[in-house]
């Protein structure tokens, strides 16, 4: 998992997203300790402020917990883990899901497709 | 907030050629600010300025409420675009030097990083790559527990690896107290590292404001942002 | 902090110096025990003196070549960027290179002094000489009724004061090179002449009020008396530490306010 970070958008809101998909592939698995600020700066090569706003926007989710002084820990609560999955799927869904009405397909044929494409065995693996 | 650097109506002239008319602008503690423009648009002469190495025309810096002296050159670290270190020194000499010159060197910071590059305390710099030597230079300058870095085209003419690495250094060593200013013409490279910008060209400051905004605001990077504005 | 400052310019400029003495030290030994040993050399003895000429020469010439370069390189070059951002003030950069170069020239005098005497005595070509000396300055201390401690610590300021006198010329004199844009080099060469000129023509005035003053006119060499004649001394030797003054008084300006480093 890297960090790439792209230029056209607030590097905060790819922070998050990055880190999120983070603890949502166990790289950070339940209950672990994080990083320090500094350190998950200094490995995204970005500002500490700016990781100390996306940390606290997934505080806010729920996903990472601040405990007093010792530092930040990915929550215990796995259930959370899959629902934040399961938002960020939707939302992604509903962006695939535009795209290909813009190609003029309806909801049915865009299933279709995907079953086709998939079961053609020229599936979209990587 | 508490404000590091003032500055107020800075004036500098080469000759008849003015490198640098600012007018007022403040730096924040905490922050790291981009000093972004192209070669030749007066970077390193408000660098300078602010280090003490030049004496503006007119107008007022100051470092911690105090005017450019004795006092500011004991809180600000300074990495210049050039090698100064002395040639006859061995990496230990440098280390004792910083030691007896500045008082807030960190000298086990600098040695865990020296070790960290595998860089022998007794080798002679003039033994050392120009890049071990701005490793050195720049390890030297982050040790300080100072309250204002400047940091002069830090990653200038160094490979990805390099500039990796000085990125790097520069976010896990500056001072939370204080404010770090980079100064530097590869925009994309230092983008993501800073809170702010100040854009300056012809010596003239074009546009200032926080990194993150600009990119909500804009849509895109400060870099394509300025190659769109100055076809640069 | 001074202090530290000249530490490291001692530190620095041991590396060239010490070896050098050294060099001058073996030398002399090496002398002094062919003479001991009454050992004929294969070449010349011409050769030998030549060599060592050429090697006492060298050392004072380069003592001065290495501190002016030191100043300039650290100063006003790229180590200037560290020393010029150093909590100190500048004239302490500059006293300590001051400092530190009249003591390596005091130093590389006693060497090459003490070399030359010791192997007039080991030749024992010394008796006259030192007989000739003693003369010389009983009478001195005789005929002007001085005791021989004012003189020594006369002489040892003479030569304190010339040899800053000296360095503080060429360091203003690469000061000034240092305001201009290009071709720094040269601009403090013709900075150097231009000092030279200026000195010469002041020292000249200034004697010629003193002889119209106190002399008697111009002609004042014809009835030139003792008395005048050292007070002549005592003037110039003024003038000097006025003019070295001057001299460090401008450097400093410069480093302080309008430093330009490349």
């Amino acid at each position: 998992m890297s960090w790439d970070i792209k230029g056209d958008r607030p590097v905060y809101a790819q922070l998050v997203e990055i880190i999120g998909q983070m603890i949502i592939k166990n790289i950070f698995p339940p209950d672990s300790k994080l990083p320090s600020v500094r350190d998950l700066a200094a490995s995204a090569e970005v500002n500490p402020n700016t990781m100390q706003k996306a940390l606290g926007e997934l505080e806010g989710e729920g996903l990472i917990s601040s405990i007093r002084t010792t530092g930040k820990y990915v929550t215990n609560n796995v259930e959370l883990i899959a629902a934040y999955k399961r938002k960020l799927a939707v939302i992604e869904l509903g962006r695939f899901i535009r795209k290909m009405k813009n190609l003029d397909y309806n909801l049915e044929e865009i299933k279709d497709l995907v079953d086709k494409e998939v079961n053609n065995g020229n599936s979209f693996r990587n | 907030m508490e404000t590091v650097l003032e500055i107020k109506n800075l004036k500098k002239s080469y000759g008849k050629k003015t490198a640098l008319n600012i007018g007022d602008l403040e730096f924040e503690k905490g922050k790291i600010v981009g000093l972004l423009g192209p070669n030749g648009s007066g970077k390193t002469t408000f660098i300078k300025l602010v280090s003490g190495l030049l004496t503006a025309d007119a107008g007022d810096i100051k470092v911690g409420g105090i005017s450019i002296g004795v006092e500011t050159k004991r809180i600000v670290s300074y990495l210049p675009d050039t090698n100064y270190l002395f040639d006859w020194m061995k990496t230990k000499d440098v280390i004792a030097f910083f030691k007896d010159f500045y008082k807030d060197f960190d000298e086990k910071l600098a040695l865990s990083m020296l070790d960290k590059l595998g860089i022998d305390l007794k080798q002679s710099l003039k033994s050392m790559s120009k890049g071990t030597k701005e490793k050195v230079q720049l390890i030297l300058v982050m040790s300080r527990r100072a309250k204002l870095y400047l940091l002069d085209e830090p990653i200038g003419g160094v490979d990805p690896a390099a500039r990796d690495y000085i990125l790097k250094t520069i976010i896990s060593n500056y001072n939370e107290e204080a404010v770090v200013i980079i100064a530097t013409h590869l925009i994309g490279d230092v983008e993501n590292v800073l809170d702010d910008f100040i854009f300056i060209d012809d010596g003239k400051v074009v546009l200032s404001g926080s990194v993150d905004e600009i990119r909500e605001e804009e849509g895109k990077s400060i870099d394509n942002l300025f190659r769109e504005v100055f076809k640069c | 902090m001074l202090g530290k400052l000249i530490k490291y310019e001692f530190k620095s400029t041991m590396r060239i110096f010490l070896p050098l003495y050294g060099v001058i030290i073996g030398f002399t030994a090496i002398r002094v025990l062919l003479d001991l040993l009454n050992i004929k050399m294969i070449f010349s003895d011409g050769i030998l003196v030549t060599t060592y000429v050429l090697m006492i020469i060298g050392t004072l010439a380069l003592t001065f070549i290495v501190r002016i370069q030191r100043f300039y390189k650290n100063i006003l070059g790229a180590e200037g960027y560290l020393m010029n951002t150093l909590p100190v003030k500048p004239w302490e950069l500059i006293f300590s290179k001051l400092a530190t170069s009249v003591t390596w020239l005091f130093g590389s005098i006693i060497i090459t002094l003490s070399s030359l005497l010791i192997q007039l005595v080991s030749r024992g070509l010394l008796k006259d000489f030192w007989e000739n000396i003693a003369l010389l300055w009983n009478s001195f201390i005789l005929q002007y009724s001085w005791n021989s401690g004012i003189v020594i610590g006369k002489i040892a300021m003479m030569i304190i004061i010339y040899a800053c006198y000296v360095f503080l010329m060429v360091y203003c004199a690469m000061a000034i090179g240092h305001l201009f844009n290009s071709n720094r080099i040269i601009a403090s060469f013709v900075a150097y002449i231009g000092l030279y000129f200026t000195v010469q023509v002041i020292s000249v005035m200034v004697l010629f009020i003193y002889a119209l003053i106190f002399g008697g006119g111009l002609n004042f060499l014809s009835q030139a008396n003792e008395a005048f004649v050292l007070n002549i001394v005592n003037i110039q030797l003024i003038e000097t530490g006025i003019i070295a003054i001057g001299y460090y008084l401008a450097t400093n300006y410069i480093v302080k306010k309008r430093l330009n480093l490349e």
